[in-house]
């Protein structure tokens, strides 16, 4: 009973941590139907400079480092290459591609080939005690709390500020917002930079837990096309039960069926997408 | 039926077909034929003679250039031709090089024959069962499916160590005989492999199943309403692709005697794309042009710098910016300026023609359809009750109509009535809310839309809808191909097939467009674009005909030509006409259906309707009468 509730908690943890950078992934394709190959690179850049960050500067300041790096990095993609491919999806994805290599080698030559695994921070270190007397790493339970925040705060966002109205627009008639005075160009480089700050939160705050290694680059990004394949292309609310769905069934596919690891993840998207081609909030 | 002719047709066509084929080809194209077919036979001689006297290491390199190569060229089947822009091209080279591994280093190298045989029908099945999730999907969840299939495979050869040794994969795959074990012998295996690859792939792309692949890039719409069923033929090349690829999956495993996860990577698949994009998508020399540059690139410069992944990041983004037609491409494109100039005074030498040789359009040996009607109550057409809602709007609302054999009827409606929609509804591009269609009796409410189209039934576009970078004669060959029993053919070139060519050049000297059949369409004037859009939709010998707004943006000189080509169609054929404007309309028709905000309004004759006040309210404006 216990073993089944650390698996569930485990799958929530992974869950919540891939719902920040899959809600990152899903808004760049929603609003701008962008591919962003290089999400997975921006979430290890983040890890490594969370790591070194913290090693001077603690916890606070390396997640906030890390974010704004990730972010700062986005714009950049954004405005030198992004920014000359508009809505031709087969560009931005080799584009993407190139700059997720170059990254990741630099994530190499900076910070070397081996796992940097980013220690906790004094305070959230140890376990919770919850009900049932389960005790549980308080580490994690932060990162499903932050998932919690990120997930209301998207949401307030996109549903109740006229900056979120600007998004939606331009998710649903790009051309007509564009005729109704919107700056699409800019709300482009916005939402952007925010996709690539979710990146960049989520190495943050994953760097104690899976820790910077070479190869997260298209592990993540692995885990976030899932979850937006199952969620549904663009949608935060799917995005976030596909994440603790997919988080919940890597953690317990893998303690059952160990050497099967991303077929108890493909299985349910199969199904999904057999019911529901367009995934479970999806639009047609 | 349309099987019938066409192999009675072709016993007897022989001598037509080589008229044709004469006329078909363009004068400087015979030129560039003779060109591509020295290099080609030279490469050839290049690649069999020079290898004994080359360094171990380029030999490996040429080597898995070949390799890669089958890999850029199966995808770029699928992405240049077919328009299907998959990542996850290296499932199937993946799949195809770790069963070659796995089986041979258990069971040694006796078992080559086994070993290929499992791991070409291990990643053509994998194929046939990806196409079923992927390719009904459209752009990106195409890309993002096929890429995840690519990515479970990559985890599943990380994690099933006791089958796939894990990260290290699987190294010392042994060669089928010992007499291979030195590469110079192994490359000659490899060489043949490729050209027997590159000869099936040359078959495939030239066959009418090729052209339908280029049609299907084109317009899926268009594609559909001229009787080709898009889902299957995408589904048939997916598998196809992803054997081709499995057969580039083996040659590696034997070539470089080692399978690991790379294989299936997300980069192997990457870099398959980059290849194609730099060499030239929808070509097949594009393909192997990338993939010898990339390799060459990988294995010797990664030799000098010390981070070339640096540089490879670099080339995908170069490429992503600069490199929209590739090498062939560019190549092309110079080539057709250095040739323009002799083009361009042929079509100063062709006069515009404005009367037609109207026989062409009723095809000899048809039957007429009176007699072939079981019932001569069925009317041609029967529409009731048919509705069609989006959401809240009601576009179309319980129209009923009954078009007769050889009727000629206009819809009119101002913008918004429904007249789109309707045409939508009975071609079949959409399903309706509620109601049915029948043709000559049978209903087809539920019938896919290619199937509507062998039923008898053929529309044009409002909006041009053809292809627009293939040929004049391809577009017009696609028209007939679509209900011919050809259609699925992958041995046969498109240039030999007799009757296709014959009844393409009759559709296309009705037109007055044959000696501009080697134009791609686009380059066409508006006017005849129109005028083609009509003889694709009568290259499948249709017994009703839906006409939507066939004179929309045509000036006054073009206007009248149109209207003669539609008043001489053939007087057995039922057509259905949408048209905004009047002199069209009424000179075309006479019967007329009006329709307002979806539902329908009135219905008769021309002087019916001029005198109906409600459709003068509602439509022709006070001042008409």
């Amino acid at each position: 009973m216990q073993l089944w509730a650390f698996r569930i908690l485990d799958g929530l943890t992974l869950g919540g941590l891939l719902f920040v950078v899959a809600s990152g992934f899903t808004l760049a394709l929603g609003v701008m139907k962008i591919v962003n190959i290089a999400h997975g690179a921006l979430y290890l850049l983040a890890s490594y400079i969370a790591w070194s960050l913290f090693q001077h500067y603690g916890f606070v300041v390396a997640i906030a480092g890390a974010a704004f790096a990730a972010a700062f990095a986005g714009l950049a993609i954004q405005q030198t290459v992004l920014r000359r491919m508009y809505l031709q999806p087969l560009p931005q994805i080799l584009a993407t591609m190139g700059v997720a290599l170059i990254i990741a080698e630099f994530g190499v030559i900076g910070w070397g080939g081996y796992p940097r695994v980013m220690s906790e921070p004094s305070w959230l270190s140890g376990a919770t005690a919850l009900p049932q007397s389960v005790f549980y790493p308080t580490y994690r339970l932060f990162i499903v709390g932050v998932a919690v925040v990120v997930a209301l705060f998207l949401w307030g966002l996109l549903s109740k500020t006229r900056l979120g109205g600007l998004v939606r627009a331009c998710v649903d008639d790009e051309e007509m917002a564009r005729g109704m005075g919107v700056n699409v160009p800019r709300v482009y480089a916005g939402v952007f930079v925010l996709s690539s700050f979710l990146a960049g939160l989520a190495g943050g705050i994953g760097a104690p837990f899976l820790g910077a290694y070479q190869g997260a680059q298209f592990d993540i990004l692995l885990l976030a096309l899932i979850v937006v394949v199952v969620g549904g292309l663009g949608s935060i609310a799917g995005a976030f039960v596909a994440s603790m769905v997919v988080g919940i069934l890597d953690s317990v596919g893998k303690s059952l069926f160990p050497s099967l690891a991303y077929f108890t993840l493909f299985a349910p998207m199969i199904i999904i997408l057999v019911l529901r081609p367009t995934g479970l909030r999806g639009r047609a | 039926m349309p099987f019938a002719r066409e192999t009675a047709d072709r016993t007897t066509g022989a001598g037509l077909t080589s008229r044709v084929l004469t006329l078909i080809r363009a004068p400087g194209q015979a030129r560039a034929r003779r060109i591509r077919v020295g290099l080609t036979l030279s490469l050839l001689v290049a690649a069999v003679v020079a290898p004994p006297s080359l360094p171990p290491f380029l030999l490996t390199v040429v080597m898995l250039s070949l390799v890669y190569s089958i890999l850029a060229m199966s995808l770029d089947i699928l992405m240049g031709y077919t328009g299907m822009e998959s990542l996850g091209q290296a499932a199937f080279f993946g799949i195809g090089a770790y069963t070659v591994g796995i089986v041979m280093t258990r069971h040694g190298a006796a078992s080559w024959p086994w070993a290929v045989l499992l791991a070409l029908g291990l990643g053509t099945s994998s194929a046939a069962v990806a196409g079923l999730l992927a390719v009904r999907l459209g752009g990106l969840f195409f890309l993002v499916m096929t890429l995840a299939f690519s990515q479970v495979l990559w985890g599943v050869s990380q994690s099933w160590d006791s089958m796939t040794g894990g990260y290290l994969g699987i190294t010392n795959i042994p060669r089928p005989y010992r007499s291979l074990g030195s590469d110079l012998h192994f490359y000659y295996v490899a060489l043949s492999i490729f050209v027997v690859v590159v000869f099936l792939m040359v078959r495939l792309v030239r066959s009418p199943f090729g052209l339908s692949l280029r049609g299907i890039r084109e317009s899926e719409s268009r594609m559909k309403t001229s009787g080709f069923n898009v889902w299957l033929h995408k589904y048939i090349v997916f598998v196809i692709c992803g054997f081709f690829a499995a057969v580039g999956g083996v040659a590696y495993a034997f070539a470089i005697q080692f399978a690991s996860p790379d294989v299936l990577s997300i980069t192997t698949s990457f870099n398959a794309m980059l290849m194609v994009i730099i060499g030239g998508v929808g070509t097949l020399l594009g393909p192997v042009l990338g993939a010898t540059g990339i390799v060459f690139l990988q294995n010797y410069v990664s030799g000098y710098i010390n981070h070339w992944i640096i540089l490879l990041g670099a080339i995908y983004i170069a490429a992503a910016l600069f490199a929209s037609k590739g090498v062939v491409g560019e190549v092309r494109k110079w080539w057709s300026r250095w040739t323009r100039r002799r083009i361009v005074r042929d079509e100063e030498a062709l006069d515009s023609r404005t009367s037609w040789s109207v026989a062409a359009l009723r095809p000899a040996g048809r039957p007429s359809v009176e007699s072939t009607n079981d019932s001569q109550e069925a009317a041609a057409l029967r529409i009731t009750g048919l509705s069609k809602s989006f959401g809240m709007i009601r576009a179309v609302e319980n129209v009923s109509i009954t078009a007769d054999v050889g009727a000629r009827m206009a819809i009119l409606g101002p913008n918004g009535a429904g007249k789109t929609t309707l045409f939508n509804l009975i071609s079949g591009l959409y399903k309706p809310s509620s109601g049915d269609i029948a043709l000559f009796g049978k209903s087809m409410a539920r019938v896919p839309a290619h199937t509507r189209v062998r039923m008898g039934l053929a529309r044009t576009y409002q909006v041009t809808n053809l292809y627009p970078t293939l040929t004049v004669l391809d577009n017009i060959r696609l028209g007939v191909l679509g209900t011919g029993a050809s259609r699925y053919a992958l041995h046969s070139s498109v240039a030999r097939l007799g009757r296709v060519n014959e009844r393409s050049r009759e559709l296309l000297e009705v037109i007055g467009l044959w000696e501009r059949r080697n134009m791609e369409v686009r380059h066409l004037s508006y006017g005849h674009q129109r005028q083609i859009e009509i003889i694709m939709a009568l290259a499948s010998e249709p017994k009703v005909l839906l006409l939507d707004e066939p004179a929309a943006g045509l000036s006054v000189a073009e206007t009248r030509p149109m209207i003669d080509l539609i008043r001489s169609l053939d007087p057995s054929l039922t057509v259905l006409i949408i048209e905004h404007d009047m002199d069209v309309a009424f000179e075309v028709a006479t019967e007329i259906t009006v329709l307002h905000n979806g539902q329908l309004l009135a219905q008769g004759s021309r002087d019916e309707i001029r005198a109906n006040s409600t459709v003068r309210d509602v439509y022709l404006g006070k001042a008409f009468a």
